[in-house]
């Protein structure tokens, strides 16, 4: 069912081995390595990794919103095949809030304290559209609405609401210019878990309703699971594996994926200790040559430390890197 | 320290500050007595006096030395008593807030619009002269901006969650001034000092100079002084003020030196970010926009021709771009 829909709806975001480094004193970084993925009208697409994986980087990257010293070193962003990495400071302009939104993790820090919510979001819609102040607070009042915040709060300051009212704020105000594509970085970690799915649930809901696409970014692999249609795993800056998110939970390739699965707790399971994953993350200053997960991996052989691997088909949209799926297969597994 | 060490401003504030310190505390030994009539008066810079002699026939070499122990011990006491008053009186009042912090900003702020130098010409005049007049007198007009300063970052330190945390753990108020709040404020408490030294030296200079001073004494001061009373400037003998007057810039140099430098370890931002738009500079990109883009050749290597002119005028979108990458796929780049 997921493949059918992936495959009819055009193409909205695609990046190509997007590279990114850091310019530090002590030397060039390179924090997300030949990273390459695509979003689809419409489709929910999920950067997952542990803390350090470049996953932010890489939605800060497409923005062209990365702080110094991040620079971006290589590749393609291509919005509906136009490079954001050739746009200029007006288009780029453009580009931001209208075509691409970005919710951020904290939104006690994405509003500004001192000023009416209704302010704020008619503040993002006047930026942009020739629009009269009348015209643009009903707008306002609207999209309160669509996130199922009476308009009489159009009048709150920030502290006035919870915290999930505040990061539903933050969401009307990421869909006031009607985006196609909507970056969350971690829109719930601040959040406790009910208020957490009344979030996602809200999203799916508008997803539905308005049609945007989502690049969410989270550490959080069991939510990702349930809200994304694809998910790309990250580790040390470079993609371990790509896939449905159904056959992630099902069928997961690769070493680092499979070890991430298997340290979510199962509900349903009797308790067992669950399995970390041995080792610390790689120092990007010096990452591991080959495949970088190798010092950590399981399945880890003699290959591993020496060839890198690339991202390999294994089925319809499952891709992996890893040498166990490449060709030569292979043989000499060691467990 | 290292870190402060690493920084090129702050090696040579340290080299020159030291050696200031060395002459006038170890050389200050090593000079006779700056009060001896030793020459003909006004007498150039010679080989047996290598900084001439002053209007009474002193050497100026040894007037200089020992003026500047004289000096820099009022100076550093001066700016030690400023921040160390300051800091105290600021950090209660905004710590404890409430009347204590109504009482002692009331008492703050009569210091602060009181006009600072007729003050201490006023009470450096009534007070018997002597360096030990002169750095009462600075210091009573000189704390209150520090208390300030202190005061406000210690109000905004007070509501941070580690000092909820330690009142709750049952942490008696002086620990949490001493151990919590203090501590966050050591650079900002560092260059205050640094601040009130200058100002201390450059004071004491001044209110010694219009007389205010004990002209028996020899400091930086009383230099300045004795040299204008002999018009040195009518006479020509330039080595009489010159000698002091570089002495006092030098130290006033290297304490702002240090200050600058201290100013980036407490905030090592700025070291990280003034390296990051250098090396942007250096491909011909600006820093502060979009993310930059920064094309590499497959060597690793940075082409250098984009820093030249011409493509700082070709990047105006914050691309630098380098001769495809023929080893790439998807690379098929075609230069502007």
């Amino acid at each position: 069912m997921t493949v059918s829909i992936t495959t009819v709806a055009p193409e909205l975001l695609r990046v190509e081995d997007l590279a990114v480094e850091y310019l530090t004193p002590d030397g060039d970084v390179r924090v997300v390595d030949d990273v390459s993925f695509t979003i689809r009208e419409g489709e929910c697409f999920g950067l997952a990794g542990e803390s350090g994986s470049g996953k932010s980087t890489v939605a800060m990257a497409i923005l062209r919103l990365l702080k110094p010293p991040g620079v971006i070193s290589g590749g393609r962003v291509l919005w509906r095949g136009e490079d954001v990495l050739d746009f200029d400071d007006a288009s780029l302009r453009a580009f931001r809030w209208r075509e691409v939104s970005l919710v951020m993790q904290s939104a006690m820090n994405a509003l500004n304290p001192v000023i009416t919510i209704g302010e704020q979001l008619c503040d993002v819609i006047l930026a942009h559209e020739a629009v009269t102040p009348v015209q643009a607070l009903e707008r306002a009042a609207s999209l309160l609405e669509l996130v199922n915040i009476d308009s009489g709060r159009l009048k709150s300051f920030p502290h006035e609401l919870s915290g999930g009212m505040r990061q539903r704020v933050v969401i009307a105000m990421a869909l006031a210019l009607s985006p196609r594509l909507m970056i969350m970085d971690e829109p719930t970690t601040a959040l406790d878990v009910v208020v957490q799915r009344e979030i996602l649930a809200q999203i799916s809901e508008l997803r539905a309703k308005l049609g945007f696409a989502v690049l969410l970014v989270t550490h959080d692999l069991s939510l990702m699971l349930e809200f994304c249609t694809q998910v790309g795993v990250l580790y040390a800056g470079r993609l371990a594996e790509l896939a449905p998110a159904r056959e992630l939970v099902t069928a997961p390739k690769h070493p680092y994926t499979q070890a991430l699965l298997a340290s979510i707790p199962d509900p349903r399971r009797a308790v067992v200790r669950l399995q970390g994953i041995p080792g610390i993350h790689v120092d990007l200053r010096r990452p591991p040559e080959g495949c970088r997960f190798h010092p950590r991996c399981p399945r880890a052989f003699d290959r591993c430390p020496e060839v890198r691997p690339e991202l390999t088909p294994l089925g319809p949209d499952h891709l992996a890197s890893c040498l166990l799926y490449s060709t030569p297969p292979a043989t000499t597994v060691q467990s | 320290m290292r870190g402060l060490l690493a920084d090129r401003r702050a090696r040579i504030g340290f080299l020159l500050l030291g050696v200031s310190l060395a002459i006038a505390f170890i050389g200050s030994l090593f000079v006779h007595d700056p009060s001896d009539l030793v020459a003909k008066p006004l007498m150039p810079p010679s080989a047996a006096h290598w900084l001439g002699t002053t209007g009474q026939g002193q050497d100026v070499l040894a007037q200089t030395i020992a003026g500047a122990r004289a000096s820099l011990t009022v100076g550093f006491l001066v700016g030690f008593l400023v921040v160390a008053i300051g800091a105290v009186i600021g950090t209660i009042a905004g710590y404890f807030g409430g009347w204590v912090d109504d009482v002692l900003s009331l008492i703050v702020n009569v210091f602060l619009v009181m006009p600072g130098l007729p003050l201490m010409v006023v009470i450096a005049a009534y007070l018997p002269p002597g360096p030990g007049t002169i750095g009462f007198v600075l210091v009573l007009t000189g704390w209150a901006w520090t208390a300030r300063v202190i005061r406000s970052q210690a109000l905004a330190l007070r509501e941070r969650d580690f000092v909820h945390a330690a009142v709750v753990s049952g942490e008696s108020h002086w620990r949490i001034i001493l151990w919590e709040i203090l501590p966050n404020m050591s650079s900002l408490l560092a260059s205050s000092f640094i601040g009130a030294a200058i100002y201390a030296i450059g004071a004491e200079v001044g209110l010694e100079f219009l007389g205010l001073g004990d002209v028996s004494q020899v400091t930086w001061g009383t230099n300045l002084f004795w040299s204008a009373n002999d018009s040195a400037l009518v006479t020509g003998s330039w080595w009489t003020f010159v000698p002091t007057g570089l002495a006092i810039a030098a130290v006033g140099f290297a304490l702002a030196l240090l200050s600058n430098a201290l100013d980036e370890l407490g905030n090592p931002r700025l070291r990280g970010e003034d390296d990051f738009i250098k090396r942007l500079r250096g491909y011909g990109l600006r820093a502060g926009g979009a993310t930059p883009v920064l094309r590499r050749t497959p060597g690793g290597a940075v082409e250098s021709t984009v820093a030249t002119s011409t493509a700082r005028a070709e990047a105006p979108n914050g691309v630098a771009r380098v001769p495809g990458e023929p080893g790439k796929k998807g690379e098929t780049r075609v230069q502007p």
